[in-house]
């Protein structure tokens, strides 16, 4: 056996694939989110997560609740915020805000962090990585090229 | 040969051939001088801005200088076929390079100290520093750059595209000399107390130290063959 | 040589096991930085891609010193696999760096020691590998590169510690990386990745060396040939 076989490329593919899908089926399910003027598109009562700016100015405490406006480009959502982390919710701060789409408006959140820069993420993993796969693969095909060629007389 | 007649001999050559042509220093001090011109069209210097920039110019204008004028130090051996007499001759070869980085070293020198009056000149620079200070840190850094550049050019003697791999080798290396030399200049020329400026000047003479050693115990690794 | 293959492989299939184990952990099980957000999660890749580079361009000086006491081949390849893994190790580990500062700091660059340090690292490999390739005879341009090798290497922390004196004069530490402090479940990921990465580094290195040695031979053979026919 000389080198990786396209077996072995089919299996670290595999195993890369593997690790991507779940990290994408992560993303989806705690970490995609709507802009403020999809909001509307939410059936009232399902769960949401909305991203987008704090509002200046639209903070407002009431007791165990903390309100305040999330917006985007062409909309904004009114937010009832019951959690623990109310230092995180600041003026002009991008956030991920998880909760409920209330009827008649507005949404209970029950959840904030701070936005997801998942593109980042993606775009770093699979820079570093294509670089190494690209890499081995070209070192690979090279010493299988050599030595096919010191073979034949 | 006693070592230190070699490497007297070696700076005697290079000087007495140096004194005929006026090559080396002619063509580097022209090209720092063309430097200075181009920076003068090239950046919005009146006066305030020049003096802050000016340490930093200096230096650029000196590893320029630096890289035409130690890049052709084995040339002349090599255009005239000395080289290999050069490599033959049964002398310690690290007499060899401390004689050419002797030699490298003056000629940078002195298109240096002619360089930099002319650079007060042209940018209206206010000096009032200690020039013995200012002359200690030229020495200290252009010995720094000559110690690598001696190397290199050795090097490059046998290599292809040497024009261009010279400075590729030699300037990533230099980092440490060219941030430490313009530190210290900067200080001096700004009047600032010792305390602000003295730890660079230490630091230009351990790299100093470090570099001719090192370059002195492989140079005849890099020469044999 | 077959055995040396079937480690080789091994070793290739374990690094990607490793680093796809890696990434599960860094990407899907490790919970997110408190203050950066999701960004955090590229240190998991840049730490172990910039140590890794270090480790390769030590592996090469170390084996530039063997070469230049023994001058065996074997010494002169592994210093050249080295650094020719390690640009790609040390190019990747820039790219994650700059692509975690934009949205940590807002800068894609900034010119402190660490970053100073690895631009200079690329440099110093770039240079190796381009001096290899512009000297025709193998023997001398093993010889010189590892003087460069060497040279390199010992200047790198003068290099890391005059940029760092130049910074302090500038603006006080305040971009330290180490200053974070890591998750303990972030830790377990990095830990993982760093092992995947070494491992995938030896593989590609043990290759590299592989694929030196078969033009070594062929170039043997070609020459051998081209002496018969002359006879």
């Amino acid at each position: 056996m000389n080198g990786f076989t396209t077996k072995n490329w089919l299996l670290v593919g595999m195993l890369l694939l593997l690790a991507a899908g779940f990290a994408y089926n992560r993303y989806a399910h705690t970490l995609a989110s709507v802009p403020p003027h999809a909001f509307a598109s939410i059936t009232e009562g399902g769960s949401v997560r909305v991203l987008g700016r704090v509002r200046a100015g639209s903070i407002r405490p009431e007791g165990d609740t903390l309100n305040f406006v999330v917006e985007g480009e062409g909309g904004f959502v009114q937010v009832a915020y019951r959690g623990p982390d109310r230092e995180a919710v600041r003026e002009l701060k991008n956030l991920l805000v998880s909760g409920r789409r209330l009827p008649g408006g507005g949404m209970a959140a029950d959840a904030v962090s701070i936005a997801a820069n998942y593109g980042f993420v993606a775009a770093a993993y699979g820079l570093a990585l294509g670089l190494l796969l690209a890499f081995a693969w070209v070192q690979e095909r090279a010493a299988g090229a050599l030595q096919k060629k010191l073979e034949s007389p | 040969m006693n070592f230190f007649s070699v490497i007297g001999l070696i700076v005697w050559k290079d000087g007495l051939s140096e004194l005929r042509s006026r090559e080396n220093i002619s063509s580097m001090f022209f090209f720092a001088l063309l430097t200075i011109f181009i920076f003068n069209f090239s950046l919005p210097l009146d006066q305030r801005v020049a003096q802050t920039l000016a340490p930093g110019l200096i230096w650029i204008a000196f590893s320029f200088t630096g890289v035409i004028g130690l890049g052709r130090s084995f040339l002349a051996e090599r255009d005239n076929d000395c080289l290999e007499a050069l490599l033959n001759a049964p002398v310690p070869k690290g007499a060899l390079y401390l004689g050419k980085l002797l030699g490298n070293f003056l000629f940078m020198l002195t298109a240096e100290v002619l360089l930099f009056p002319l650079f007060i000149l042209f940018f209206n620079l206010e000096v009032n520093a200690n020039p013995g200070l200012l002359l200690l840190v030229f020495i200290l850094g252009t010995l720094g750059l000559a110690a690598l550049g001696t190397l290199f050019s050795a090097m490059m003697v046998q290599v292809r595209a040497r024009e261009v791999m010279f400075p590729i080798l030699m300037l990533p290396l230099a980092v440490p000399v060219l941030i430490a030399a313009v530190q210290a200049t900067a200080g001096i020329l700004q009047g600032s107390p010792w305390a602000q400026y003295g730890s660079w000047i230490s630091l230009l003479a351990v790299f100093d130290l470090i570099f001719i050693v090192i370059a002195f115990w492989t140079f005849e690794f890099i020469l044999e063959g | 040589m077959d055995l040396l293959q079937k480690w080789r492989n091994a070793i290739g299939m374990t690094a990607w096991g490793v680093l796809a184990a890696g990434l599960y952990l860094s990407l899907v099980w490790a919970p997110a930085d408190y203050y950066q957000g999701e960004v955090a999660r590229i240190m998991n890749l840049h730490v172990p891609l910039a140590k890794v580079s270090l480790l390769a361009y030590f592996v090469a000086f170390v084996a530039s010193l063997l070469y230049i006491w023994k001058r065996g081949a074997l010494a002169d390849n592994l210093a050249h696999a080295s650094v020719a893994t390690g640009i790609v190790f040390t190019l990747a580990a820039i790219l994650t760096g700059a692509i975690w500062g934009k949205p940590t700091w807002n800068v894609w660059w900034t010119w402190d020691a660490r970053l100073v340090s690895f631009a200079v690292l690329l440099l110093l490999m770039a240079g190796y590998l381009m001096l290899r390739s512009f000297v025709e005879e193998r023997e001398r341009a093993a010889r010189y590169a590892a003087v460069l090798a060497i040279i390199g290497f010992i200047d790198l922390p003068i290099i890391h510690l005059s940029v760092t004196w130049w910074r302090t004069l500038h603006q006080p530490a305040s971009f330290s990386a180490k200053g974070l402090s890591i998750a303990p479940d972030m830790l377990a990921a990095i830990l993982v990745m760093t092992v995947g990465m070494v491992l995938l580094y030896v593989y590609l290195t043990l290759l590299y060396c592989r694929k030196l040695a078969l033009a070594a031979q062929l170039a043997a053979k070609s020459e051998q040939r081209l002496r018969e026919a002359r006879l």
